[in-house]
């Protein structure tokens, strides 16, 4: 009996620098400053493990107590990245304006020659309004106005070495009795992968008026192309997965935050301000085949988090009700009042959210400090994994909405027997408006039942703080002084009523990696946070 | 502001340039997989993977047959989320639909070796049989299933239709 099973891992990355920085500084009201340099990384990794099943003699964890052959594995990688790169600001001192340019050439090593060299540049220029101009540099009201833009497209590989050739691995079973056999490896690789690219402009201000209120403003659009993926395909090419660059991703969106002094003295000060920002993504072109779509979580029937082309990445896909095309109402059995599931999954919505907005509240009175901050996050769905159990088992609010009796699915429509038209349903019940409905797979197996807005409102944290008075510690040599600080986070949350469930959608499955939107029983649940704090300066 | 300092800067930068382009092609072909065996392998060595997969798949598929008919019942007692009660199989379910499919892109690589190559026709015959058996299996379990279309790959990598008469195309090859 027993077990042991060791594992050593060793990792190292080693940088190396070289730097040339040149400044010049007024030349005609110009300042220059230029950085060139090379830069050389080399990332080395070995990991070794070795187990044995059963001890020889009982007591002794040590590998060479064994009674069968041992295992054992090796991982080992190393690559290298060698950048070239240039950076120069330029100032001109009259108009307040900064101009600064980059550009890096790097040569990497994970990926395949003629695909391993690529050169990115960025440049991004501010001026200070309220320097520049003499209208606005003379109106005491204006404090700071600075206009920016920039664009900048920047590559990264991300991979790990030895990614861009498929594998060919022993098959179960082997190696046996002295013998070995292999198979071909189950995922495909797209020759010649390429770094993948993100193009991005912005354009934005900052300002500050009345010494009191200040904010900035930005204003973004970015393209990702040849992002790096291992994508599923049909089981009927002999292979499960593809390493590929896939398409071409847009966001675009604007950040916004104000901040506002409202009180400003000496033993009471009180500030509020607010963010709001606003991400609208979406998959232009997933660039594979005829593919419209690809799965990136799903369940068996089909339902989960895919990528598709034209729509908002994350996009929740799932099945819904047979529904009658011409009035869009669901259709029922004529006989049984129950309606059908339509398997054929269709778009549920975007699972990240579009909308996030934060207020935050600052007050300081003598020794005492008051900080608040809410949050907002909307425009998304969540699936409510839990949701087919709740109604399994009976404890779901919903199942009592029709008090478990017979009832008439709302807003559907029938087959007339006679006429073969589809006519308003308002008289065929479900026989059995207890299990023989909620425990259905005419209930369960319908996503769009447990899809829900995903939206809410959170008081995300409040702290109470207090200095203690500093004539306390006058007369002691060690303590400067100390502060009691109280904090509660994830303290009130606002959930529209469509979420029964009133769960909270950041807490989602953490099993399936981090594609929001997904909730189910087997998550942890989502946790509220009390503390306290004491804290000493010496 | 040392202009000789900089000047010996730039010539040190200049040099590390040089230096390193020079060297980079070894230097940075390193890309070479120490862990596992890449690309393809003597097929030879696939065959007895291949016979292995066959006879595991095939226990699988004796459950799949006789719980759905009815002559072997669910040893987990009732249970309402199995595939078999909703008839919700996926390509993983029995190992049949994925594990077939998988088994034929060893067997198809045997079989090509075998076309090009007079000495491996041998180990061609064995994998023509095994193949022609999986796809009896498939079309058993799934009625019409992608046959001249599957297994190419990256050429085909969206599950079409594309099926023959397929026992006469198996006894063609």
């Amino acid at each position: 009996m027993g077990a042991v099973s060791d594992n050593m891992f060793y990792t190292n990355t080693l940088v190396g620098d070289f730097q040339a920085n040149f400044k010049k500084t007024n030349i005609e009201n110009w300042d220059f400053k230029l950085n060139i340099g090379t830069q050389l990384i080399q990332d080395d990794s070995k990991n070794l493990n070795a187990g044995i099943s059963g001890l020889a003699l009982p007591g002794i964890f040590n590998l060479s107590n064994l009674t069968t052959v041992p295992s054992a594995g090796e991982n080992i990688s190393q690559a290298r990245t060698i950048g070239l790169y240039g950076e120069l600001y330029a100032t001109y001192r009259k108009l307040g304006a900064t101009l600064h340019v980059t550009g890096r050439r790097d040569h990497v090593s994970i990926l395949d020659p003629g695909f391993n060299t690529f050169f990115y540049p960025s440049a991004d220029l501010a001026i200070v309004l309220s320097d520049a101009i003499p209208a606005i540099k003379n109106n005491p009201n204006i404090n700071l106005l600075k206009i920016r833009g920039g664009i900048s497209n920047v590559g990264n590989v991300n991979l790990n070495p030895y990614s861009t050739e498929p594998t060919v691995g022993q098959g179960a079973g082997y190696p046996y009795n002295g013998i070995v056999s292999y198979t071909i490896g189950d995922r495909l690789v797209q020759k010649g992968l390429k770094p993948e690219f993100t193009l991005g402009t912005e354009v934005g201000f900052d300002f500050e008026v009345f010494k009191r209120v200040s904010g900035e403003f930005t204003y973004y659009v970015n393209k990702t192309k040849n992002q790096t993926l291992p994508i599923t395909i049909a089981s009927s090419s002999g292979y499960s997965g593809l390493l590929s660059n896939v398409g071409l991703t847009r966001g675009a969106g604007v950040e916004a935050s104000v901040n506002v002094k409202i009180i400003e003295r000496d033993d009471l000060r009180l500030a509020i301000g607010a963010n709001y920002t606003y991400n609208d993504n979406k998959i232009v072109d997933l660039g594979i085949q005829d593919i419209n779509r690809f799965a990136l979580f799903t369940y068996g029937n089909g339902s989960g988090v895919y990528a598709a082309n034209g729509l908002p990445f994350p996009a929740y896909f799932g099945t819904t009700h047979v529904r009658d095309s011409a009035s869009g109402k669901v259709i029922v059995d004529p006989v049984t009042g129950l309606p059908t599931v339509n398997t054929n999954i269709s778009y549920m919505g975007n699972t990240q959210p579009r909308h996030r907005a934060g207020v935050n509240l600052d007050v300081e009175y003598k020794n005492f400090g008051l900080r608040v901050l809410a949050e907002y996050r909307g425009g998304y769905v969540m699936y409510a994994g839990a949701g087919p159990s709740y109604d399994f088992s009976g404890a779901g609010i919903n199942t009592v909405m029709f008090d478990r009796e017979r009832f008439v699915f709302p807003n559907s429509v029938y087959k007339d027997p006679a006429t073969g038209q589809y006519v308003d349903n308002t008289n065929v019940t479900i026989a059995d408006g207890n299990v023989g409905y909620w425990t259905q797979d005419q209930r369960r197996g319908i996503t769009e039942n447990y899809i829900i807005s995903g939206d809410f409102w959170k008081l995300r944290e409040v702290s109470l703080s207090y200095n203690l008075p500093k004539s306390l510690f006058n007369n002691s040599r060690f303590f400067k002084g100390a502060a009691i600080n109280f904090i509660g986070r994830n303290l009130i949350i606002l959930v529209p009523k469509e979420n029964v469930y009133a769960t909270d959608p950041e807490y989602s499955d953490n099993a399936n990696g981090n594609y929001l939107g997904i909730s189910t029983l087997a998550q942890n649940p989502p946790a509220r946070y009390y503390g306290a704090t004491l804290s000493l300066n010496f | 502001m040392n202009t000789n300092k900089n000047r010996i800067y730039v010539l040190l930068m200049l040099t590390s340039i040089v230096v390193f382009s020079a060297s980079c092609k070894k230097f940075m072909d390193i890309n070479k997989n120490p862990n596992s065996p890449t690309g393809t392998v003597e097929e030879s060595f696939l065959l007895g993977k291949a016979i292995v997969a066959w006879s595991r798949t095939y226990p699988a598929a004796d459950s799949y047959g006789g719980e759905m008919s009815g002559s072997i019942a669910n040893p987990g007692g009732v249970s309402g989320f199995a595939a078999l009660i909703n008839y919700n199989f996926g390509p993983g379910d029995y190992g049949f639909w994925w594990g077939l499919y998988d088994n034929i892109t060893d067997l198809n690589a045997i079989i090509a070796r075998g076309n090009a190559d007079e000495s491996y026709k041998n180990y061609a015959g064995i994998a023509r049989i095994i193949k022609a058996v999986h796809f009896q299996a498939l079309v058993d379990a799934y009625n019409n299933v992608p046959y001249s279309a599957a297994n190419k790959g990256i050429e085909n990598m969206t599950l079409s239709m594309i099926m023959a008469l397929i026992f006469i195309k198996i006894s063609l090859h």
